[in-house]
């Protein structure tokens, strides 16, 4: 060992972010980081995250996807295992430059035998364009070794089975993805239900949660008004539900035994699902929180 | 640099960004009063140094020259622009009261909804009086005083100030 070695082992685990600018790169890691929404400023030249996750240490590097900045993507291919290439799915339009770029780098990834990751961001936006049609258009068919999936950095679709992946190809380890809820419901905070997620997606399940006793549970706690206050309240019929508060929303969570995953997992993921719904400020457009609660629930269920 | 330069708190200033529309590249806006060597090429990575975010100072060289920039965001319908303002300081300048002055100025630009780059670039010849003479910098309806600023906050701008006011 070195003197110098730490210096080393700190860019283990190197990944490198590219795409064209404004194709959500930064958006991309913090989700990874916090588990919600955060809206960026362009990247100015590079940023460095670090991130560890079970022992493992992560780098991020965040490239600026300007113009001005692209001849750096190669400086940084040294030391790197993952290249993560961004794409912007709903603006078709630069489908051509992104293309262009992506094959200025595919030789030294070739070279130095790093992997290629293609995140299709953007998938709130454009959900109708879909792998295939990315494939296609450039032509990805004819790269020997890559993988590709759709992801939201703005509702989270997709996000955790996008880090398992990532993780995945950067590591050599598999980490699995955690179911986290049975069922997850909304409310604004006036207790009234707005939208319910269950993992089954089972309707007679879903119309249960939504009644009885759980609801008076519910509006008994939006009589309470303290923000950000939680509460747990076990059904012997389901499990146990935890209650929480946000400035603008009341969300619940079903937590059963079998999960086999610790409470308080899963009531810090609930806390990070009701952040990330005040963020996007949900409680102005409820007619839009099916949608996102039901994009976000692809990381919990 | 000349002996007046080097006495004035700032002897010059520039207007820099990174907006953040789809095929932007960081920029130059204005560099004032013009210096020679002072080309976009030249001062680009100062101004807008790599990995710099919104609302934090930084500090960079050129020559015998100090710049002290400061960052923040422009609001934009779509994505905000990233923007910065630099000043290269006198020798007696006291940097860390100087950053004090240049983030009240950005804040209350920005409570006033003037915080862009064309009020920026309009109002920098301004910015640098009123530092320079201590004095009020008027843009459009608001007015910055920073000799008040610096009296509530029981700072100078410059090593010695107060013993040379005490002499005249």
């Amino acid at each position: 060992m070195g003197l110098f070695s730490f210096l080393k082992r700190s860019t283990k685990n190197k990944a490198l972010f590219t795409g064209l600018d404004h194709s959500g790169k930064s958006t991309i890691i913090s989700f990874l980081q916090e588990g919600r929404f955060v809206e960026h400023v362009p990247t100015m030249g590079k940023d460095l995250t670090e991130m560890e996750v079970q022992g493992v240490r992560i780098n991020f590097f965040d490239m600026g996807g300007q113009s001005h900045f692209r001849q750096m993507w190669l400086g940084e291919m040294d030391d790197t295992k993952c290249v993560v290439y961004v794409i912007d799915k709903s603006d078709t339009a630069r489908f051509k430059e992104a293309k262009q770029e992506l094959g200025k780098i595919l030789p030294i990834l070739k070279k130095k035998q790093i992997k290629l990751l293609i995140f299709a961001n953007k998938h709130d936006l454009a959900p109708e364009v879909d792998l295939g049609q990315i494939i296609t258009e450039f032509e990805l068919a004819n790269i020997s070794n890559f993988e590709i999936v759709e992801v939201s950095a703005k509702t989270g679709y997709g996000m955790t089975d996008a880090f398992v992946k990532f993780y995945s190809i950067l590591t050599g380890q598999i980490i699995r993805k955690s179911v986290v809820a049975s069922a997850i419901s909304i409310y604004n905070e006036g207790g009234v239900p707005l939208t319910v997620q269950s993992g089954g997606d089972d309707e007679e399940f879903n119309k249960k949660i939504l009644e009885g006793g759980f609801l008076s549970a519910i509006t008994a706690f939006a009589k309470t008004k303290i923000k950000n206050s939680s509460v747990k309240f076990e059904s012997q019929d389901d499990g146990t539900y935890i209650i929480l508060r946000s400035d603008n929303l009341i969300g619940a969570l079903l937590w059963k035994e079998d999960l086999q995953i610790p409470i308080n997992v899963s009531e810090e993921a609930l806390k990070e699902l009701m952040d990330h719904l005040e963020t996007l400020q949900v409680h102005k457009h409820e007619e839009e929180i099916s949608h996102l609660v039901q994009q976000y629930c692809t990381n919990l269920m | 640099m000349s002996e007046e330069e080097m006495s004035s708190v700032v002897s010059c200033s520039m207007v820099s960004g990174l907006e953040g529309h789809t095929g932007s590249n960081p920029m130059v806006l204005k560099v004032h009063p013009p210096v020679q060597d002072f080309t976009e090429e030249t001062i680009i990575s100062k101004v807008l140094p790599h990995g710099a975010t919104p609302y934090k100072f930084y500090i960079d060289h050129m020559d015998s020259r100090k710049i002290l920039v400061y960052t923040f965001e422009i609001h934009q319908d779509g994505r905000n622009d990233l923007g910065s303002i630099g000043f290269v300081v006198g020798k007696d300048t006291i940097i860390d009261n100087l950053k004090i002055i240049i983030q009240a100025l950005v804040k209350e630009m920005e409570d006033n909804q003037l915080l862009d780059f064309t009020t920026l670039q309009a109002y920098l010849p301004k910015i640098i009086e009123g530092l320079n003479k201590q004095s009020k910098i008027k843009i459009e309806k608001m007015k910055f005083d920073v000799a008040s600023v610096l009296r509530n906050n029981k700072i100078e701008l410059q090593l010695g100030s107060r013993k040379a006011k005490g002499m005249f």
